[in-house]
């Protein structure tokens, strides 16, 4: 990463995730100039980085920036990048790309190929595990797949409860855009991208609870006690290519947590746990004498993206980020994760919504 | 007569000014007023009276009816335009718009002008033919849902200087005059995130309010949602409403802290 030594990164959104980019970008040798409208998160992003930081960000476009992370609450990501965009700024938006498709249209279409490289915070697709599986659909080996089994749950994880997050109006949504999201841009990685018809319910039974339990809050509780979005959802999905997929996705549900997805095809099928990540094949082969095969496939997980055992978000985050700032330095346009990748997630995500406003 | 909490540069004020609104007032405290009640009234003889509301009547701001006098329109003009200059107008009227819609009651967006509460916006349901509260309505901030809120989160100074300068008026049987209790009303107010007006203000009438703070906590202003008392259950009013309001508000916190942004 020698090369990104010199480059001035600018971030804007300096919450969490902002805090995350910066100091992933910082780990990488760049330089980090922050902007927030909010003077606590400023502070709060200042003392943490020791970065410097702007109230208005039209002021860090001025600046010398190598490439803008656009990690601010999702209802504002479209003023933010579009100003960075029409500034001809190299842009890395954290997913998803907005908080309603409409929105997420209108960045895209300030998008120009020729002067912005672009990518979105979907990192599944540069994760080996799920490259891995892409190959084997790709390769036709386990036939046409038939039928998907998503989930995404969380036994208690409503992310910074009562801030923008839970917050429908700002973020657009809860878990489903969120979570769901993320589950959207792997099918969508895996092809699976033009839902034909769908059938789903959203719920809220834990996001308002004034004794909600939980051990542990991402971001901690939030200061604006905005709660009103869906904590859990399911769906029934047929794609136009005839698949069909069942989704599962909670920041609160009373069961067993998990990141699965499972496969059906006529000539195999696949499980994948991206909570511990395992990818395993069922196969059968014509003898004599037939058999049945349970294959365990070892992609070499590397030690450093687990945490206890588990995955760990941060290294993928950082992995995506390496390869996007290649793609900075390349001046080339990313061929997953793209701008126009994302905007078809936030078009399933918002059909889900649709159909389960319905 | 009124509390303006701003003083001329130089700590003075201009006389016949200061004679002009409190002619004005007391034509809109009288709902409309007669010369000899005015004078009656105003520590100011007749025909000086006479001579600010001929000028008044003029420029539009009074307008004569029989042997009345009372505020002209052209008010609206300057309140309209106003209201047009508060950012948090624009930010929260479809909110209120909403609020109103969802809950079925009279939603109030107010904001804190020197010692009162003025409201801002409001929406009303189609169902109620007529409310207490019109857009520009100033309230008595400790006697109502929407000003207690206001006041529960200003610095402990600015609540002294409110005590200290308020008649803490008595509006009704329930309205809390009492400092102290006033003040033991903000700490419950600050730790359940609303206020509730117990017909504090108007007989009848029960209302639940949260505050709009910017993001540096600053108060920006306050809604409310009133409700006829014999209508709802209190408790059930509270819990629901006050949930549903807190929607709202939180909202309009964060979209205030980005509205610069936004309109670029």
């Amino acid at each position: 990463m020698d090369q990104t030594q010199n480059m001035t990164v600018g971030v804007v959104g300096l919450g969490e995730i902002g805090l995350l980019y910066a100091e992933l970008a910082q780990s990488f040798g760049c330089t980090v100039i922050g902007a927030d409208a909010d003077a606590y998160q400023r502070s709060q992003f200042k003392q943490q980085t020791g970065a410097e930081t702007h109230e208005d960000f039209q002021v860090l476009f001025e600046r010398d920036l190598d490439f803008v992370i656009v990690c601010v609450p999702n209802k504002f990501k479209e003023v933010v990048g579009t100003a960075a965009l029409d500034s001809g700024l190299d842009v890395y938006f954290e997913k998803p790309l907005a908080h309603n498709l409409e929105s997420a249209q209108r960045i895209v279409d300030a998008h120009d190929q020729d002067s912005s490289v672009c990518m979105v915070g979907y990192y599944h697709p540069f994760y080996d595990p799920v490259v891995c599986l892409a190959e084997y659909l790709d390769s036709g080996e386990l036939g046409d797949i038939t039928h998907i089994d998503a989930r995404f749950t969380h036994r208690r994880w409503v992310p910074n409860r009562g801030s923008w997050y839970t917050s429908r109006d700002i973020a657009g949504g809860g878990v489903l855009q969120d979570k769901g999201s993320f589950m959207m841009s792997i099918l969508h990685y895996f092809g699976f991208e033009s839902i034909e018809t769908v059938t789903a319910t959203t719920r809220t039974e834990f996001v308002q609870q004034d004794e909600y339990v939980y051990l542990e809050m991402w971001g901690g509780e939030g200061h604006e006690n905005v709660t009103d979005v869906e904590d859990s959802a399911t769906a029934f999905i047929e794609f136009e290519c005839g698949t069909t997929a069942t989704i599962n996705v909670a920041w609160a549900v009373n069961t067993a947590p998990e990141n699965t997805y499972r496969l059906h095809g006529p000539e195999g099928g696949a499980f994948l746990d991206l909570r511990e990540p395992t990818l395993t094949l069922y196969r059968s082969e014509q003898g004599p004498p037939d058999r049945i095969i349970d294959q365990q496939i070892d992609v070499g997980v590397n030690e450093q993206y687990l945490n206890d055992q588990f995955l760990n978000d941060p290294e993928l985050q950082r992995d995506q980020l390496a390869r996007y700032i290649e793609h900075v330095r390349d001046r080339t346009q990313p061929t997953r994760s793209s701008l126009t990748d994302a905007l078809q997630v936030q078009r399933m995500v918002e059909k889900i919504y649709d159909a389960a406003n319905e | 007569m009124s509390e303006i909490g701003v003083e001329a540069a130089d700590g003075r004020t201009i006389g016949s000014v200061e004679k002009m609104i409190d002619i004005l007032e007391a034509v809109k405290h009288q709902n409309g007023a007669g010369l000899t009640e005015l004078t009656e009234m105003l520590e100011m003889s007749h025909s000086s009276i006479h001579h600010y509301l001929l000028t008044l009547q003029q420029r539009g701001y009074i307008v004569k009816r029989g042997t009345t006098y009372d505020i002209g329109a052209r008010f609206l003009a300057l309140g309209g335009y106003a209201r047009m200059q508060q950012n948090l107008y624009h930010i929260a009227k479809e909110k209120i718009d909403e609020l109103s819609a969802a809950t079925g009651w009279t939603s109030r967006l107010v904001i804190k002008n020197g010692g009162t509460g003025i409201t801002l916006y409001q929406a009303v349901p189609t169902t109620l033919s007529e409310f207490q509260t019109y857009e520009g309505f100033e309230e008595d901030l400790h006697a109502t849902a929407a000003g207690k809120a206001m006041l529960a989160e200003l610095p402990p100074g600015d609540v002294a200087d409110f005590l200290e300068s308020s008649d803490l008026t008595e509006h009704t049987g329930n309205t809390i005059t009492s400092p102290d209790r006033l003040l033991a009303e903000f700490e419950s107010i600050r730790e359940q995130d609303y206020a509730f007006d117990d017909q504090e203000h108007f007989d009848g009438f029960v209302c639940v309010a949260s505050s709009i703070l910017s993001s540096d906590g600053a108060v920006l202003g306050s809604i409310s949602v009133s409700a006829p008392e014999e209508e709802v259950d209190s408790d059930r009013f509270c819990s629901e409403v006050s949930e549903q309001i807190q929607n709202a508000t939180g909202v309009i916190k964060i979209t205030h802290t980005y509205s610069d942004w936004n309109s670029e």
